[in-house]
């Protein structure tokens, strides 16, 4: 509850702080000086505008005007200190095309967004004459004829600038240093990227001047691809090429135009090129033909389809996967293409519930996948139907289509279908049988439920771990020397009594027979039997009596016959 | 007068490291299944407004996980969470985590294919494996705790056997207790390489497009003409500042900057600090 409650007062503080940015909307169009017949770029920038309409251009005296398809949106939403900031920006493009010369006014130009009014301040153009020459040409060439919607359109640009030479210098400029003489307020339309990328070739070439005199050209050729996105006549923004084209150069001793070599243009030429854009018509595919799930493909793909689960209930959910694969060569862009529509295909539809809202893709690669989810109307469905997917070949001028091979499922009857059934609601348990399942590849699995998502797996140095580690051992160590102990103890009281055994067993065989050395051996034998019975009286006197007759000559007759006396009572 | 406290408290949680009580955990966890269920049922009619809905539960299923709680499964339902939003390579690596605890599972197997073969350029190396692998197979399909169970059963049976040999005699005694003891032995360094590597010698890439250098800073050359992409697995052969020194599949060696890729962990506290 704390949790819900801090994140609530965060959240609520959050918004209470954030800060949307300022409306407005500028014109942003940087030229103060064009030339007849080349475009004119002005970018009308909505700045936190929320808008649907576009803005319009009215006629302008001595301009013509064409608007670029599209419009270049971003947004973003910045954190500084508590503090959120969010801000918007939507970008419309025109060209305006001087149409002559002198100085042309751009009135104020008005924006009607929001419910508000925007004013643009007036400027003036001024307009000169567009300098022309031999020594630089410029070609679009691209794909010939129509193209249909979907598909894209090639257009390679060559730019043919002359060599210069100056002869009084004996200098040849290579073609880095002419391609160096274009100037920055050149466009390049769809080849900006393409020559930003550094995917321009060049090579070298012999040809003639407009003079007829011999020259050597430089031709450089960069190619881009143009993804239409309407239908009529393909507009492309405008190329135009400019050149400070060099009459002389120079040398002079510090670093100059050309790096190291001091060397330097001295007089230029402005000159400029305009390319013509090849007319292209965009097609729509034709109606004929075409198929009722058809939703714009054009071109070659292959389509694969997979659905989970394959046992259900009536009214429970059936996700199908469908994957388009773009087979054809070269670039493609798959933003455009769209999932076949599934609620348009009879033998899918008398047997299940399709939606029929447009479907949102992933693309990777060169394959889109959508999924959707289908819900049985009735038991014994026995398979999802073959399905198709339309795209237009645009060789043979005809509509191909692709079918899926049939899935095998498995639809039981439930007692009363309510309506989450049919909507969504939680699916029932069902009964699983091992028959007619079938095992579709891809997709990612169901995630797990429960309350030991919270236990922990981690496994660490713990004292319980160690403990049962070292336990084991230390009992072992533990009883094996107890045994040792015990071993040890016990062999010490078994050698004892052998030595009195024997020692009984000698004094009595002394006492039945006469010896010699009778004395020395009672004495030993009394000796062995117990080495720590110095305090017992009556063996200390045997052991005197012993000594007396072994070395003092008294013969003891009685000394055996006592000592098997004391050996008898003693044990 | 809210602002203050709220601030005071904002500071407080940063300074020192408050761990989630069991029921905000279990808030947590029902936040992030909750948002999962709605990604799904928005997949079909809204797919951006389902994207957003599972990557919040990838952020719930986050705060778990860095709030210490580990286990195979949570592991898992992030790696959908982020897979379903979009993150390969973060979800590859939060398979590859899962992988550890529950290694047998099938539902972890399936869907880190399902995500390896998301990757828009994979790099593939050679698929023999190594004799010391094959042999050693036990110890990356059985979770540590199964191999801590196991090592610990042999462990006391070895020590049992030579403690019945201190009374009587055991027929094969030798054999048996020089088998029990090398089991034990195995899988104690098994469980002990777990605990102390914690499995951080691997990673995948998150970032859409990676450039692969030949050293450990931007001045270096790049080693291909073209840059990786997300999901790529490598090994971690160094490591220096920012920078890691990898392993391609392919067996290709080169250096990435670190905010690059995920290191594949079982701990919580080294994938904050990676």
């Amino acid at each position: 509850m704390r949790m819900k409650l801090f994140f609530t007062i965060a959240i609520t503080l959050a918004l209470f702080v954030s800060n949307v940015s300022s409306q407005e909307v500028l014109v942003d169009m940087p030229q103060q000086q064009g030339y007849v017949g080349i475009p004119l770029r002005l970018v009308v920038v909505y700045k936190n505008v929320t808008t649907d309409n576009e803005p319009s251009m009215p006629a302008i005296d001595g301009f013509t005007i064409t608007k670029r398809g599209g419009t270049e949106t971003s947004s973003q939403t910045t954190f500084i200190n508590g503090k959120v900031t969010s801000s918007s920006t939507s970008k419309h493009t025109f060209f305006l095309t001087p149409q002559r010369l002198g100085e042309l006014t751009i009135p104020a130009l008005t924006f009607i967004a929001d419910g508000k009014a925007f004013q643009s301040s007036e400027r003036v153009i001024r307009v000169i004459e567009t300098p022309t020459s031999g020594a630089l040409k410029a070609e679009i060439t691209g794909t010939n004829g129509d193209v249909y919607l979907g598909q894209p359109v090639d257009l390679t640009l060559r730019i043919f600038i002359e060599q210069y030479v100056d002869k009084a210098l004996n200098i040849e400029l290579d073609a880095n240093n002419m391609f160096s003489t274009l100037r920055a307020n050149s466009t390049f339309g769809v080849f900006t990227e393409a020559l930003q990328d550094g995917r321009a070739q060049v090579q070298q070439v012999r040809g003639t001047t407009t003079e007829g005199i011999p020259a050597t050209f430089f031709v450089y050729e960069v190619q881009a691809t143009a993804w239409p996105e309407t239908t009529g006549s393909l507009f492309l923004d405008p190329v135009s090429i400019v050149s400070e084209y060099p009459l002389s150069l120079a040398q002079r001793r510090s670093t100059g135009f050309f790096g190291g070599d001091s060397l330097f243009i001295d007089q230029s030429q402005l000159i400029i090129a305009l390319p013509e854009v090849p007319a292209i018509t965009v097609l729509t595919p034709p109606e004929q033909g075409r198929p009722d799930w058809y939703t714009g493909a054009v071109g070659s793909f292959t389509f694969r389809v997979a659905a989970q689960p394959t046992e259900v209930n009536v009214g429970e959910p059936i996700t199908l996967t469908m994957r388009i694969t773009d087979t054809s060569s070269g670039p493609v862009n798959l933003d455009y293409l769209s999932a076949p529509s599934l609620d348009r295909v009879p033998a899918l539809t008398q047997s299940f519930k399709v939606p029929d809202k447009p479907l949102g893709g992933t693309v990777q690669g060169r394959t889109k996948t959508f999924t959707t989810t289908i819900r049985a109307r009735k038991a014994g469905v026995t398979e999802i139907p073959a399905l198709p997917m339309s795209s237009f070949n645009p060789t043979a001028e005809q509509f191909e289509t692709m079918w899926t091979n049939p899935i095998p499922i498995t639809v039981h009857a439930v007692d009363t279908v309510t309506a989450s059934d049919l909507i969504g609601g939680t699916p029932s348990q069902t009964e699983h049988s091992t028959e007619h399942q079938t095992e579709v590849a891809g997709g990612i699995l169901a995630n797990y439920i429960g309350d030991d998502l919270l236990l922990s797996q981690t496994t660490e140095w713990s004292p319980s771990l160690l403990a049962s580690i070292a336990l084991p051992p230390f009992a072992c160590s533990c009883l094996a020397f107890g045994i040792f102990i015990r071993k040890q103890s016990r062999s010490e009281v078994a050698v004892t009594k052998y030595k009195r055994r024997k020692a009984i067993k000698t004094i009595r065989t002394l006492a039945t027979s006469g010896n010699a050395n009778q004395a020395q051996q009672v004495a030993k034998a009394l000796r062995a039997l117990d080495s720590e019975s110095s305090s017992n009286a009556e063996l200390t006197k045997l052991l005197q009596r012993c000594d007396a007759s072994q070395f003092g000559g008294a013969k003891d007759i009685t000394l055996a016959q006592d000592a098997n006396e004391f050996v008898e009572s003693y044990a | 007068m809210i602002l203050l406290p709220t601030l005071l408290l904002t500071l407080a949680a940063i300074a020192s490291p408050v761990h989630l009580s069991s029921e905000q955990q279990v808030a947590v966890l029902q936040e992030a299944q909750t948002a999962y269920e709605l990604g799904i049922e928005l997949q079909t009619s809204d797919p951006v407004a389902s994207k957003e809905a599972f990557r919040r539960s990838a952020n719930r299923f986050n705060v778990l996980v860095n709030d210490g709680i580990e286990n195979g499964k949570l592991w898992y339902d992030l790696g959908n969470a982020q897979l379903q939003s979009g993150e390969i390579g973060e979800s590859i690596a939060a398979y590859l985590s899962a992988k550890r605890y529950i290694p047998s599972d099938g539902r972890v197997e399936a869907n880190l294919e399902y995500a390896r073969s998301s990757i828009t350029h994979p790099i593939t190396g050679e698929s023999s494996t190594s004799m010391l692998k094959r042999l050693a197979f036990w110890h990356t399909s059985l979770p540590t705790q199964v191999r801590l169970a196991l090592g610990l059963t042999i462990w006391c049976s070895f020590w049992a056997c030579v403690t019945i040999r201190l009374f009587r005699v055991i027929p094969g005694f030798k054999t048996v207790t020089i088998m029990l003891g090398l089991s034990a032995m195995a899988f104690g360094v098994s469980v002990g390489a777990d605990i102390a590597d914690q499995y951080q010698g691997h990673g995948v890439l998150t970032a859409q497009e990676v450039i692969v250098r030949k050293g450990n800073g931007l001045n270096y050359d790049a080693m291909f003409k073209e840059p990786i992409h997300e999901g790529i697995e490598f090994k971690i052969l160094g490591r220096r500042s920012n920078w890691l020194h990898i392993q391609l599949p392919n067996g290709v060696e080169g250096w990435i900057e670190k905010d690059n890729a995920q290191i594949v962990t079982l701990s919580s506290e080294s994938k904050k600090h990676s």
